[in-house]
């Protein structure tokens, strides 16, 4: 067990890089930055509040966060898995290409921005609260799935899915209403997608420890150009 | 509106003996073989003016010269009338590529030289040593000693360049991979820079870290810890010279399986950088940036910031100096892009050599000059723009086009097509193949030798035998033909003041 207190992120940093344990336990986390940053092959428990950028180009590593984290989250991230008991700042996952997020509760604005795939990889966000505004922003690949297991009047913020043009964005609806700052069309998901939605959240559910609705309405937004610079240009 | 060709192609006829080279040469279909009649057709609509073919015609047959037809209007030019023709038609935005050719200032060409005469003796190079070394980075501001009073040597992070110019990042997908890979050759033998752009590394160059800079911009095309791993410096891209401002979008006809894989996205995806780093919103989220990138290195690189020159760019660079980059790298509004709306590379930012000045004088001022270094790029033509940008306050000089140039590049500036005759701008494998890499790292090896010994020769011609004698030395510039402002903002006296 590591004790942040008084740790700067680099001293922490140094800590993780060093440890050899199966499971790094880091207690009294306030406000350090750029945790496990890079990090590849360890298993991370965090006990606090993290900071920014927690888990920077993280490159596979486990991290799981009892507590709440700040903004830049997951930072274009490769591989590895970001579990969130709490809630989670802005601009979480920007640039994200893989491994997976799953956030207990809320989160900020410009969530899931640029989230792309590879031939190899597909990245997989799953927040359980409601998110801000420009979620998935300019998405060219992956998954983007909100919850919002609260049921609050609004899932989303303004802007979702702005300039997207890959990937898919999931809103879990218990009435359409909630949608309500979505100015994309929605479609209901299919049953391939139905099933690759019911498998992850099986995961989300293990990893959180919490048990979701037994019925659940999933809607796709429907990205409005592949190609949105199509017809933006004329050659000179 | 029919389109009127910009250019016509005159062919001497008695010279023609049909050997249909041209054809072969052009991608842009100008050519063709009619069997019947036994010659070579034109249809000069879409020529762009390459040379490619006026080159490889072994009879010097051919002659490209600006299409004109006779109109005169003392307001409007031609020039403008066609572009508006075109926009009647297509209502989109209008594209260029290279650097903006308007016909603003070139300071570079308003500043003269010193030369010692008599006093301070000049200096002959090739009897004398010259230092032309640049070592790019923080400088340790005081010497610090340990208890016994041993000085104690703490080196931050830094380039070290046998000669103050490297190679500005161009992504693969602007221009092809024997071009990265002559740029790549060509600076491991000169001792330099070169630098994969925004469009991620190849991972056969990862065995040449130590010559390379990478880059990290809003789409984090091809960033990983492994790619940040494999360099010597790490570059976060906010603004291109060309382009201040906005992003920038490879269309998914570019997106080859190895322009996918480098960029680690899907094959045939389109690949758009969008304007900002959604992380970075002021300052602050800068330098947590630069922090983020130093704590996943280790803090063993030094991390560039490159902007593009605008209005305000003595403050953005005294911001950047405080956010922990160790170099600041500003383009200025001749810098060059494979694609480019045409509105923003004419008309936004301002010329790199009143920013360079105004950022040297401001940081100085400010007592922060020496914890960055300043890397000047955007329309670098020769070894006189080299010194005089140094002599304004740059550390070092950035080259693309140059070295564009350098490789044979003729500035059709018709990039955006794909299509580059040359083998450079394209992805095309029949034009890639046209880039020889040994031809083409033969030739910027020789430019920035060249240029190097004529660094040394108009050093030595000063009286200066070190580089760094030269940095930030207006004394050794002067003015001409420019206004009191300029001068002030230049901080260089005019022509014949004492
Ligand atoms: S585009 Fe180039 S190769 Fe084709 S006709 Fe024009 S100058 Fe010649
Ligand atoms: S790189 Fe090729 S297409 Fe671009 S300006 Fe040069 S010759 Fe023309």
């Amino acid at each position: 067990m590591i004790d942040a207190k008084n740790l700067t992120a680099s001293e922490l940093n140094t800590k993780i890089r060093e440890s050899d344990a199966d499971v790094i336990e880091i207690q009294n986390i306030l406000g350090q930055r750029y945790i496990a940053n890079a990090s590849n092959g360890k298993k991370i428990k965090l006990f606090g509040t993290c900071g920014n950028n927690l888990g920077s180009f993280l490159d596979g590593s486990e991290i799981e966060v009892f507590g709440n984290v700040q903004d830049a989250c997951a930072n274009t991230m490769n591989d590895g898995k970001i579990i969130l008991h709490g809630m989670c700042g802005d601009a979480l996952g920007y640039g994200m290409r893989g491994g997976k997020i799953f956030v207990e509760k809320d989160c900020g604005s410009r969530c899931g921005i640029h989230m792309k795939a590879t031939k190899t990889k597909q990245p997989l966000m799953i927040i359980g609260g409601v998110v801000q505004d420009f979620f998935g922003e300019y998405l060219s690949g992956g998954t983007l799935i909100v919850l919002n297991l609260q049921n609050e009047a609004s899932c989303c913020g303004r802007y979702c899915g702005c300039g997207a043009h890959g990937g898919s964005i999931i809103l879990r609806l218990s009435d359409l209403s909630q949608a309500c700052h979505l100015t994309s069309q929605l479609k209901k998901v299919d049953d391939k997608k139905k099933a690759y939605i019911d498998q992850a959240l099986n995961e989300y559910a293990n990893d959180l420890h919490i048990t979701l609705p037994k019925t659940m309405d999933f809607y796709e937004v429907i990205m409005q150009n592949k190609n949105p610079y199509e017809r933006l240009y004329v050659e000179n | 509106m029919k389109k009127q060709p910009k250019y016509e192609i005159i062919k001497d006829q008695d010279r023609c003996d049909t050997c249909r080279a041209c054809e072969f040469q052009c991608a842009n279909g100008v050519y063709h073989y009619d069997a019947e009649k036994k010659k070579m057709i034109i249809d000069s609509l879409s020529c762009v003016n390459c040379q490619r073919c006026v080159e490889y015609c072994h009879q010097n047959a051919l002659k490209i010269i600006a299409n004109r037809n006779e109109y005169h209007h003392g307001y409007w030019q031609m020039e403008d009338m066609q572009e508006i023709y075109q926009q009647a038609e297509h209502g989109g935005m209008l594209l260029s590529s290279m650097g903006n050719d308007k016909a603003y200032p070139k300071y570079f060409d308003h500043l003269l030289i010193n030369a010692s005469q008599v006093t301070n003796p000049s200096i002959d190079p090739l009897r004398e040593p010259m230092e032309v070394r640049t070592f790019l980075g923080k400088r340790t501001h005081h010497i610090t000693r340990d208890t016994n009073g041993n000085i104690q040597i703490k080196v931050h992070p830094h380039l070290h360049l046998k000669t103050p110019i490297l190679f500005a990042g161009m992504s693969l997908g602007a221009i092809s991979y024997p071009a990265h890979q002559a740029l790549l050759e060509a600076a491991k033998a000169l001792g330099t820079f070169y630098n994969c752009g925004e469009g991620g590394l190849p991972k056969t160059f990862y065995s040449d870290k130590d010559s390379i800079i990478v880059q990290v911009a809003s789409g984090r095309f091809g960033v990983d810890p492994t790619y940040l791993k494999h360099s010597a410096a790490i570059e976060i891209k906010i603004g291109q010279g060309a382009k201040p401002g906005i992003g920038g979008h490879l269309p998914s006809s570019k997106n080859s399986a190895l322009i996918a894989d480098t960029r680690m996205i899907e094959e045939g995806s389109e690949a758009i950088s969008p304007a900002p780093h959604h992380d970075i919103y002021s300052i602050e989220d800068l330098r947590q940036l630069v922090n983020s990138l130093k704590e996943a290195t280790q803090y063993e690189k030094p991390i560039i910031v490159k902007v593009a020159a605008v209005h305000n760019i003595a403050a953005i660079c005294s911001g950047i100096a405080r956010s922990g980059a160790d170099i600041i790298y500003i383009d200025g509004m001749r810098g060059g892009s494979g694609a480019v709306p045409t509105r923003i590379r004419d008309h936004v930012g301002i010329p790199l050599e009143l920013a360079l000045a105004s950022v040297d004088q401001t940081l100085r001022e400010e007592g922060i000059r020496e914890d960055v270094s300043i890397i000047a790029a955007g329309g670098i033509r020769n070894s006189a723009d080299v010194l005089k940008a140094i002599a304004l306050g740059a550390d070092a000089v950035a080259i693309g086009t140059a070295a564009l140039i350098a490789m044979g590049c003729h500035m059709c500036c018709d990039c955006t097509k794909g299509n580059c005759n040359w083998g450079i701008a394209t992805q095309k494998d029949a034009l890639v193949k046209r880039l020889h890499v040994e031809q083409a790292k033969r030739q910027l090896i020789h430019l920035i030798q060249a240029w190097t010994l004529e660094l040394k020769e108009m050093m030595g011609g000063m009286g200066i035998c070190s580089i760094e004698a030269l940095r930030g030395n207006r004394m050794m510039l002067r003015g001409i033909h420019l206004q009191e402002e300029e001068l002030r903002i230049l901080q260089v006296k005019h022509a014949g003041s004492r």
